[in-house]
């Protein structure tokens, strides 16, 4: 399948069982954007008011899915997902 | 899996920073992807450029710029698996050109392979077997959790292991809260700075210290040249790097702390130790945490929300003296349930930590435990917590002060109060009001009480302005390079002017 970086970028993050990202978008990252908004169903993105507040919003929610799967999540998603 | 965190190039990229040293110091594995200008203007100054996979590598497991699209899907799946793999968690950086997400390759679907075993061990059976030697030959053993605990989910076999050894337990700020529950009667509270004194005094006394998972901060150790001076020292990690780096070691166990737990409890058998633990239960009784019952203040808001979630809500904090209060008065009973910025201790963490939980655990109450000045860092994102519809509750503990700097001028600096006054016309009441979400004010006890419990049923963004006194002190204290032996209160510091 021929895809373009941005587009490869989302698969790429679907791979990995990334529902919700969190960002702000900006000239460079128009293209990754763009894959968003038509992967929006299936990525949620939450746009926040300065990157910085955005991080550290990435870095509980990966915490927190953690505890909510219990055990190793990673792990138990990189299972499910080598299953389907 | 949780979400990625996306910025633009330049500005953007750099206002990531400081997250991604936040996630360093404290091993949680985020994955960051920024855009930058196309590959034919890199390296021109070219406007909103700036090499942010050089900025970042200090503070990354693994940054990187991809300048070819068939590398792309590789290295982004290296990326995560890097972020999950050896020391739990820590950051990763892809930044990809702007010319590059718009060029065309081959893409072929991969799931992430490779299960990997996180239960290692790399230390040979010979040093286990000392291990349960040493615990066996202690009169006196303490064991100390650090963040290690909660990433290798230990709590298990650290509650086994506890009950085994027969030994009090402490913990560090980072993550090792709630490991350990903080209502079991073996818990004795954090150790260090502002740690409890039966946790300074117990440490310093033992024979034996047994630490899973934690880094020996300065803010731990105090004087480390005194830090459990009559103790041997048994620490657990998976990072090898961490053994001997702050505090010199006996034995170093290097593996899971899950796995390397459960195999020491497989072959230890049940001690007793049932003068020492007296001895510790009786610190406890003597020193307990103590502050002002008649006024609203930090740590009765603290208990407060304690009481009103049952002690079951996911707190988060910023940092300074809201950030020990909430360490030390509220209960943490399952890991992760305190979300903190430990390490780096990053005024700003908080309310974007308490958006982040609450959209991983929706049905979860999350809290943000804020001082004033921490609050005014991020405080834009409760705009953020409206417009998605993130119904977290924000307290601003405001003492119109930056307390925890002003406590050091109060104790160190003959109270000359430089830059840390922040009387001025802000009212964050309005402020909620005008982002969208609900805002309401406590003065006194009563008015908190019904504040909180009008928060967790109102269903949308709440701050509450928790108005404390500026002359509020976090207690214990260790003063800074002091041997934690010498932990002090305000007791200590009436009868010493007297």
């Amino acid at each position: 399948m021929q895809l373009n970086g941005a587009e490869i970028v989302i698969e790429c993050l679907k791979e990995q069982g990334v529902d919700t990202v969190f960002g702000y978008p900006g000239g460079a990252i128009l293209n990754v954007y763009d894959e968003l908004y038509k992967h929006r169903d299936e990525i949620r993105h939450i746009l926040t008011s300065h990157e910085q507040g955005g991080q550290h919003m990435r870095l509980t929610d990966m915490r927190e899915l953690q505890e909510k799967w219990g055990g190793s999540a990673l792990q138990q998603a990189d299972r499910a997902q080598q299953i389907l | 899996m949780g979400g990625v965190c996306l910025a633009t190039s330049g500005p953007g990229a750099t206002n990531l920073v400081t997250g991604i040293a936040t996630a360093y110091m404290d091993s949680i594995p985020i994955v960051a992807i920024t855009c930058n200008v196309g590959v034919p203007l890199l390296g021109k100054d070219s406007f909103q450029e700036i090499d942010i996979a050089g900025v970042t590598m200090p503070i990354t497991k693994y940054s990187y710029i991809v300048k070819d699209v068939t590398k792309l899907a590789e290295t982004i799946r290296k990326a995560f698996r890097i972020a999950k793999t050896g020391r739990p968690g820590g950051p990763v950086l892809i930044d990809i050109p702007k010319d590059v997400t718009a060029k065309v390759t081959e893409y072929e679907k991969e799931y992430p392979g490779g299960v990997y075993d996180r239960e290692v061990i790399h230390s040979e059976e010979e040093d286990l077997k000392k291990a349960v030697e040493m615990i066996k030959e202690a009169q006196r053993p303490y064991i100390f959790v650090g963040g290690g605990a909660v990433l290798s989910e230990a709590s298990k076999e650290l509650y086994e292991f506890a009950q085994k050894v027969d030994a009090p337990v402490t913990d560090s700020l980072m993550g090792g809260k709630g490991a350990f529950p903080g209502t079991d009667e073996r818990y004795t509270g954090m150790l260090g700075m502002h740690g409890t004194k039966a946790s300074n005094f117990g440490v310093s006394e033992c024979d034996l210290l047994i630490v899973t998972g934690a880094r020996f901060s300065d803010r731990v150790t105090g004087n480390t040249a005194t830090f459990a001076k009559d103790a041997k020292i048994l620490q657990i990690d998976i990072d090898p790097a961490e053994m001997d780096k702050n505090v010199m070691i006996d034995l170093g166990l290097v593996g899971d702390i899950k796995a390397v737990l459960k195999k020491i409890n497989e072959h230890l058998p049940q001690q007793s130790h049932p003068e020492w633990m007296n001895k510790i239960k009786d610190y406890k009784a003597k020193y307990p945490l103590t502050y002002h019952k008649d006024v609203l203040t930090g740590p009765f808001a603290v208990e407060e929300i304690y009481r009103q979630t049952n002690g079951e809500a996911i707190i988060t904090t910023e940092v300074g003296q809201h950030q020990m209060w909430a360490a030390q008065y509220y209960k943490y009973t399952k890991p992760r349930t305190l979300l903190t910025s430990g390490g780096l201790g990053t005024m700003g963490y908080g309310l974007g930590a308490a958006i982040g939980a609450k959209t991983g655990c929706p049905d979860k109450i999350v809290v943000n435990i804020a001082g004033d000045g921490c609050f005014r860092m991020n405080m834009n994102e409760i705009a953020t917590a409206v417009r998605h519809d993130v119904p977290i509750i924000q307290v601003v503990v405001n003492n119109h002060v930056l307390g925890m700097v002003r406590q050091w001028q109060d104790l160190f600096y003959d109270e000359r109060y430089s830059a840390t006054v922040l009387r001025d016309a802000v009212d964050y009441v309005k402020l909620a009001e005008a982002m969208g979400a609900v805002g309401l004010r406590a003065t006194t006890q009563e008015e908190f009480k019904e504040c909180f419990a009008k928060a967790l049923t109102c269903g949308k963004p709440v701050l509450i302005d928790c108005m404390i006194d500026c002359d509020d002190k976090v207690w214990p204290m260790v003063a800074p390079g002091a041997p934690i032996s010498e932990a002090f209160d305000e007791q200590d510091l009436k009868a010493k002017e007297n």
